[in-house]
């Protein structure tokens, strides 16, 4: 994939991220540690923002967390969510996916957010360099 | 199906009010799913020919599934056991030998263990066992019936969800307060909890692991904390590989109305003590004419659009109700009861549903039957 390409891919996946209403921040340094459940993606689609993580005890954290802040390193954002899937698969045997925080809209479909797992999703995308921004 | 439910049914305005309002809902909800990600019509396609194959020989597939399963057991050295249950009686008996009494269960949504009816069965046997889904919890403590397939309390207002939930103690006005009690009520069980129990959504064949999409969180917890999780697949939730059970799953959450799903767990052998009980009860050798419904991916549509459905919710029908239900439920029980003349083969059934299944065809000649039977 040419770089070109790559951008037009981070610009649709941060679409996606956004049309789920989950938080992004962009950084150009993913040493940073904030204080929550953080952890790295195997890889995400950019078609859907759905993103794949993978651990069985990453899984029991990411499923208690308040906030599970997730950090996608640019190169493991792939087209779709299919191969997005295969990625994840070919890195963990364990796999599970995340696209927002939970939610639930069973009493009157009145949508509600932070229902039995995370509060908050936040994402925080790996950019080039410091200022820029995908979208 | 008894006469006086429908009477019920009919005088009970939330229902109506319920549905009515999913419905509305729900419709625009997938058109715009649809537009966005029209991929989603073509990986229906897919699904729906692999359906069609894998019900065509469930012998091989299960065979096949369960093979995978073990495999992938072996390979993890873990204590992964697979069972095989040709009806419900059998699938209870060995879910029971594996949970056993005294213990504290957490439930993820599924209406498979309704249809072979394993919660009360567990309760019986002196165990505590709790629904996890906001839904399904004001469902088990109102002593009902989910009424929809993955929207088990669309009968219940805010004000008598309240009133229901105060049976254990949770108060609130709004629907934020009550969501935030059932979540602290809820915490409190799955730290506890020695057994979790799901169905699934889809089962590879390819792999042995176990697709399960949602919204809430519950099945995440629910298959992953406690030291015993019992997954009960119904065979014709099997595909042959990992890539068509994603895709199986995104279609439903697609027409659910909610994508994409905010969490997909794929469990496998590990780290857990993990029986997966494989379940006929009537699917295996389903008649010819209604083996197309096997191809369903349960995702409700087909009853939020159904105008009898509308009225009547799920007393129309046995545990799954609505045109999906009743197909349903005469491959499990191989009974056809009054109830198929109530559908008015209107046929929006057939042309919302993303596997499009004919079940208008499969009822009228449910009524053929029905003569011939009565004859």
């Amino acid at each position: 994939m040419t770089e070109a390409e790559l951008d037009d891919l981070l610009k649709i996946f941060v679409e996606s991220l956004k049309r789920n209403f989950v938080n992004v921040i962009f950084s150009s340094n993913l040493n940073a540690d904030p204080d929550s459940f953080v952890s790295e993606a195997l890889s995400a689609a950019a078609d859907t923002g759905i993103i794949f993580f993978g651990g069985f005890d990453e899984r029991k954290k990411a499923a208690l967390a308040e906030h599970h802040i997730a950090i996608v390193r640019r190169d493991v954002v792939c087209r779709d969510t299919v191969e997005a899937y295969k990625l994840a698969a070919s890195k963990s045997r364990f796999i599970f996916a995340s696209s927002s925080a939970s939610k639930t809209a069973d009493i009157e479909g009145k949508l509600i957010w932070g229902m039995h797992g995370p509060r908050k999703f936040t994402v925080i995308l790996e950019v080039e360099s410091e200022g820029e921004r995908p979208l | 199906m008894r006469e006086k439910d429908l009477y019920k049914a009919l005088n009970n305005e939330s229902i109506r009010a319920g549905i009515l309002r999913k419905w509305q809902n729900i419709s625009r909800a997938v058109e715009s799913v649809i537009k966005t990600y029209p991929f989603v019509l073509d990986y229906a396609k897919e699904v729906k020919i692999a359906k069609m194959e894998v019900s065509s020989n469930y012998e091989y597939w299960i065979d096949k599934a369960m093979r995978a399963f073990e495999n992938a057991a072996n390979r993890s050295k873990s204590k992964c056991y697979v069972h095989y249950a040709k009806n419900e009686k059998d699938a209870r008996k060995i879910i029971g030998e594996v949970v056993r009494s005294g213990k504290v269960i957490v439930k993820a949504k599924s209406m498979v263990s309704e249809e072979i009816g394993l919660k009360k069965f567990l309760h019986e046997l002196g165990n505590e066992v709790w629904e996890t889904d906001l839904g399904d919890f004001i469902v088990q403590l109102a002593n009902d019936r989910p009424m929809h397939l993955i929207a088990p309390a669309i009968h219940y207002s805010k004000k008598q969800a309240a009133r229901i939930l105060e049976k254990v103690g949770i108060r609130g006005e709004s629907v934020e307060d009550l969501a935030e009690g059932v979540r602290g009520f809820m915490r409190e069980k799955f730290l506890v909890a020695n057994v979790g129990i799901s169905g699934c959504n889809a089962f590879s064949a390819e792999t042995g692991r176990i697709f399960l999409v949602e919204n809430e969180g519950n099945i995440r917890i629910s298959t992953t904390l406690p030291e015993k999780y019992v997954a009960i697949v119904s065979i014709d939730k099997m595909l042959p590989s990992d890539e068509l059970c994603l895709k199986s799953v995104l279609v439903q959450s697609a027409f659910a109305g909610t994508f994409p799903p905010s969490y997909i767990n794929i469990n496998e052998p590990g780290s857990q003590e993990i029986h997966v009980v494989f379940l006929d009860n009537g699917r295996k050798d389903a008649p010819e004419f209604a083996r197309e419904q096997l191809a369903c991916i349960r995702c409700g549509r087909c009853q939020t659009e159904c105008p009898v459905f509308q009225m009547l919710g799920n007393y129309w029908g046995s545990i799954y109700g609505g045109p999906m239900g009743l197909v349903l439920s005469y491959i499990i029980t191989r009974n056809i009861g009054i109830e198929v003349f109530l559908c008015c083969l209107c046929g929006k059934c057939r042309e919302v549903c993303p596997m499009e299944i004919d079940m208008p065809s499969i009822i009228r000649e449910l009524r053929k039957r029905w003569f011939a039977e009565k004859r």
